[in-house]
């Protein structure tokens, strides 16, 4: 295959589509956001709702007075809230930064590439701070279970942290694994790039 | 200009430069993301960016940067979202009257993004200055890399 000679084929190349006006009134007029727009809205609900729900052990107190949060849990919770709105407000800055006007591809590729790499992570990051969550919550009312019910208590609860281990493990290896070595290897092809400019 | 005024330019200038829009879709089109849903993000995008275009650079430069931008940066969290509509016209995946160009399109899914990008501008006769204006890679850089793409592609061609 030489690239020099496929030029002319190419370039004669006549076949067109042929849009017609009424297919390009029907897309802008019936879709409102472009994917990225999408994709930072969907950023931006994060942000919002995030803060609120620092609230949440003291509603559920006053729901559950038998059964608040204990100490622990309540402020690892707290302190989630507070890391994943920071951690939010940083994945919006980042989608702002991106302008399909002005940026080079280069940088665009760098850009959106940082953006899916870190939101993959952040899936397993978030599963296990959820792991860490359930477990103290229920580690928490072990001193109020009899001796009896104890062991099985404590069995239950680490057969449940294996079982939800495990399914993060597959899910990984199914679902993320693959995907974050394309867009590492997006990663380094920018690397490459820069490099070499 | 009124509304309907700017809305008839655009839809003229996309239809001149439609052969653009149609190898820029084409070339980074797979399984996760299909022409049709490209093809149509790309006139979106066009359309967001329209009111700001001044005519500074030429429409197929300024065309080709947002339409590969669109094309990198395309990525959707929910499946379902955002919908697209149904086009009358097929669009197909590859233009299938030359042999050696469906073979590069069997090929290219094995390029990395940058790569595809340099193929489709060098394809298109755009010069270096105008390549190394939509890619961000310097002048002299870009015939080295255009090289090297050249003879990857002969390898896998090869194999």
């Amino acid at each position: 295959m030489d690239l020099d000679n496929m030029k002319k084929a190419w370039n004669d190349n006549g076949f067109i589509p042929a849009i017609t006006q009424e297919n390009i009134q029907n897309i802008i007029h019936k879709k409102g956001k472009t994917a990225l727009s999408q994709l930072l809205w969907f950023e931006m609900i994060g942000l919002i709702i995030v803060l609120p729900f620092m609230a949440a052990p003291y509603i559920h107190a006053l729901y559950f007075p038998r059964a608040p949060y204990p100490e622990f849990t309540k402020w690892f919770f707290m302190s989630t809230c507070i890391i994943s709105f920071f951690w939010q407000l940083y994945k919006v800055k980042l989608l702002k930064n991106i302008n399909l006007k002005q940026d080079n591809i280069l940088l665009s590729l760098k850009t959106i590439s940082t953006y899916k790499l870190y939101i993959k992570r952040e899936f397993i990051v978030g599963v296990a701070f959820l792991c860490i969550i359930l477990g103290s919550f229920f580690y928490g009312y072990v001193g109020i279970i009899s001796d009896q019910g104890k062991l099985s208590f404590c069995i239950y609860n680490l057969l449940v942290l294996v079982i939800a281990c495990f399914i993060m493990l597959v899910f990984y290896k199914l679902f993320y694994k693959k995907n974050i070595r394309k867009i590492e290897s997006a990663l380094d092809e920018v690397k490459e790039m820069e490099e070499d400019n | 200009m009124q509304n309907k005024d700017i809305e008839k330019d655009f839809m003229d200038m996309i239809q001149l430069n439609e052969r653009i829009i149609y190898k820029v879709a084409s070339f980074y089109a797979d399984i996760d993301q299909s022409i049709n849903d490209l093809y149509q993000e790309i006139i979106l995008s066009l359309w967001k960016a329209y009111p700001s275009f001044r005519g500074e650079s030429k429409p197929s430069t300024w065309i080709y940067r947002i339409a590969l931008n669109t094309c990198i940066t395309f990525f959707r969290r929910s499946k379902r979202k955002p919908q697209y509509v149904e086009l009358v016209v097929d669009i197909p995946d590859t233009p299938d009257n030359n042999d050696e160009i469906v073979e590069l399109y069997k090929l290219i899914n094995q390029l990395g993004k940058i790569e595809r990008a340099l193929v489709l501008l060098y394809l298109d006769e755009k010069s270096h200055k105008e390549i190394a204006e939509i890619t961000g890679l310097t002048v002299t850089n870009i015939s080295t890399k255009i090289s090297r793409i050249k003879e990857k592609l002969k390898r896998m061609s090869n194999e």
